[in-house]
């Protein structure tokens, strides 16, 4: 491609090959330019098809109990309420909710058009010294966060998690079990855990994996990442909307995983609540831009083949006349399709005001910037006064000399004159 | 944040009173608004200064360490995947950083820390004291907290257009009816 640019003779050839090869041939160079032109740019735009939370809890029952029996939750994700049947649970072997047609022991109900009340019941319970664990999928793509329940009105429908044990009727389990939310941007990715609880928690060991497969996925061994000691501090997540965010991450390969693991502990970070792995799972998908682009394109070519081989039939004369029209709108087209630049350019917005007008006090050269000790601390009055010499500069009908007194009389703002000025702003 | 607007204010009007509009945009403030970047944006471009108060945070049990004040001078946002969102790696700033008195470039961005920020990298990665006794704390994000401008007060081009019409529409009306009389008397 580099060569059939940089050589600048791309139409010629086109030209030539028009001429020598014939339609078919034409036409299977155009197909071949659209899918360079857009099968490489399309390839790098990934969509989220899916949310996997992944836990796995120390059993809060202690010996001799007779286990979890149930788990119930909040979930809220985008549309949930309406189609439930994106939801999936599953867990370690054996697995406690039956195959995935099967979904025994997962209910769920409705709450609001974007939450719904989880309610798992494993076909075994967790005995005690079993850890629980599942695995929660929710197809679509936007993020999910777990709710200590949703306020509709003056009710509160649905609470924070719980969990309870195999009596008759089963009684709920205290302390409750930790469930952390999440969302993950693909593109310039970044990572936010939530906490939509109502106790604040911390998180340990958190790594990342931006770009891995399913399979490198299901490997990843929360018992492991439990049984990691505590390092504090942790990452403290507050209660009722507490948030960690990290961008600037590698971006997934489309049809790959981005992923982050990591441990749960209580708010001392001494008490381990338990380990997480989540994932967003990335499909690629072809800009809707581009594919339209293609298809008129494509159908254009179409339709100037029949209105060609019509022409033909009904007055071979006019062959020669059709067939430079197809060549010249096909160069056309080939000489456009790069140039789509209004269609796909990126907006930019930009401003600045030149540098050279603004002061360079720096701040070190300050006294009433440093401590005790000498050392210059964040200096309010500093960046103050460099936009005074901005002002003065760009204003002088209106400030004159009055910001930054001239005290020497040269009429220029001098270093020693901004740092007087600091001195007394500060 | 407040004493650094309270401050450059009395500072201000002492010298030169009652010619400078403020505008400020206060995540401390009551009520708390968090700077835009619209906000910032709309000011460079009306020729004001403005100059971003940023907040340091460590590891989340430590919270805000520290903070620094930077004299914004330009910004430059290439909506890359044309979303319409700040994102990571899109848009700089460019400001005169008092801690060296020369200019410089920085990402800046959106960010959910905290419950919703402009974020940037600028501190990103170093460390400043805090603590007690003091010791490193390494800055993991760093938001801007607060953004205050100023400029003299200038009839914007819109106003002056207002006034032009206005005087405008004044003449014609008077001339219509300077008319008409001539019309009257000469029939």
């Amino acid at each position: 491609m580099k060569t059939l640019f940089g050589g600048g003779s791309f139409p010629a050839a086109v030209v030539r090959a028009r001429r020598t090869v014939g339609k078919r041939r034409l036409l299977g160079v155009v197909i071949a330019f659209c899918v360079v032109i857009f099968g490489a740019k399309a390839a790098q735009a990934t969509v989220i098809t899916a949310s996997i939370l992944s836990v796995n809890l120390p059993n809060p029952v202690p010996a001799g109990g007779n286990g979890v029996s149930q788990i119930t939750f909040t979930l809220a994700s985008t549309g949930i309420g309406d189609n439930p049947g994106r939801i999936g649970v599953s867990s370690t072997a054996p697995n406690r909710y039956g195959d995935q047609n099967a979904q025994a022991g997962l209910n769920v109900t409705k709450v609001s058009a974007d939450a719904v009340n989880i309610t798992l019941t494993p076909t075994r319970v967790y005995k005690p010294g079993e850890n629980v664990n599942f695995t929660l999928t929710v197809q679509g793509r936007t993020p999910v966060g777990i709710r200590a329940g949703v306020r509709i009105g003056l009710r509160t429908i649905g609470g924070p998690p719980a969990w309870f044990n195999n009596s008759t009727p089963p009684a709920a389990i205290t302390p409750r079990p930790t469930l952390p939310g999440f969302g993950v941007i693909t593109r310039d990715a970044e990572y936010t855990a939530y906490n939509d609880l109502d106790a604040p928690f911390s998180i340990q060991h958190l790594q990342y994996f931006p770009d891995i497969t399913q399979a490198e996925f299901d490997a990843i061994d929360l018992d492991a990442v439990l049984a990691q000691s505590s390092t504090p501090p942790g990452i403290l997540l507050s209660p009722d909307g507490g948030t960690f965010d990290q961008p600037g991450l590698p971006d997934p390969q489309p049809g790959h995983l981005f992923a982050a693991v990591g441990q749960l502990f209580d708010s001392s970070d001494t008490v381990v609540l338990g380990a997480f792995k989540e994932a967003v799972v990335t499909a690629p998908t072809p800009e809707p831009g581009s594919l339209v682009l293609v298809l008129i394109g494509l159908a254009t070519l179409v339709a100037l083949a029949r209105l060609r081989g019509a022409a033909s039939r009904s007055c071979p004369a006019s062959r020669s006349r059709t067939a430079a029209i197809t060549s010249l709108f096909s160069l056309a087209m080939i000489c456009g399709l790069p140039l789509p630049g209004p269609a796909t350019a990126a907006p930019i917005v930009e401003v600045q005001l030149p540098n050279a007008q603004f002061g360079n006090l720096n701040q070190n050269d300050v006294e009433a910037c440093k401590d005790a000790a000498g050392q210059s601390f964040s200096c309010g009055a500093v960046a103050v006064v460099n936009s005074f010499a901005f002002l003065q500069r760009r204003y002088p009908q209106v400030y004159d000399e009055s910001l930054i007194p001239d005290r020497n009389g040269n009429h220029l703002i001098d270093y020693d004159e901004l740092t007087g000025a600091a001195e007394e702003v500060a | 944040m407040a004493d650094i607007i309270r401050g450059k204010q009395l500072y201000v009007e002492s010298r030169v009173p009652r010619v400078t509009t403020y505008g400020q945009q206060n995540s401390f403030g009551t009520p708390s608004v968090k700077p835009t970047f619209a906000f910032l944006l709309n000011e460079l471009r009306r020729g004001e200064d403005v100059e971003v108060t940023l907040g340091y945070f460590g590891a989340i049990t430590q919270g805000r360490i520290g903070g620094h004040v930077l004299t914004l001078t330009g910004l430059k946002w290439t909506d890359e995947d044309m979303n319409g969102n700040l994102d990571f790696g899109e848009a700089t700033m460019t400001f005169i950083d008092p801690a060296t008195g020369q200019p410089g470039t920085k990402l800046i961005y959106f960010t959910f820390f905290n419950g919703g920020y402009l974020g940037t990298d600028y501190g990103m990665g170093g460390s400043v004291s805090c603590g007690n006794p003091p010791a490193p704390c390494r800055i993991q994000a760093t938001i801007i907290e607060a953004a205050v401008s100023e400029s003299p007060v200038l009839p914007a081009p819109a106003t002056l257009l207002m006034l032009a019409s206005g005087l405008a529409g004044l003449g014609l009306r008077c001339g219509t009816r300077w008319l008409r009389q001539r019309i009257v008397s000469a029939s």
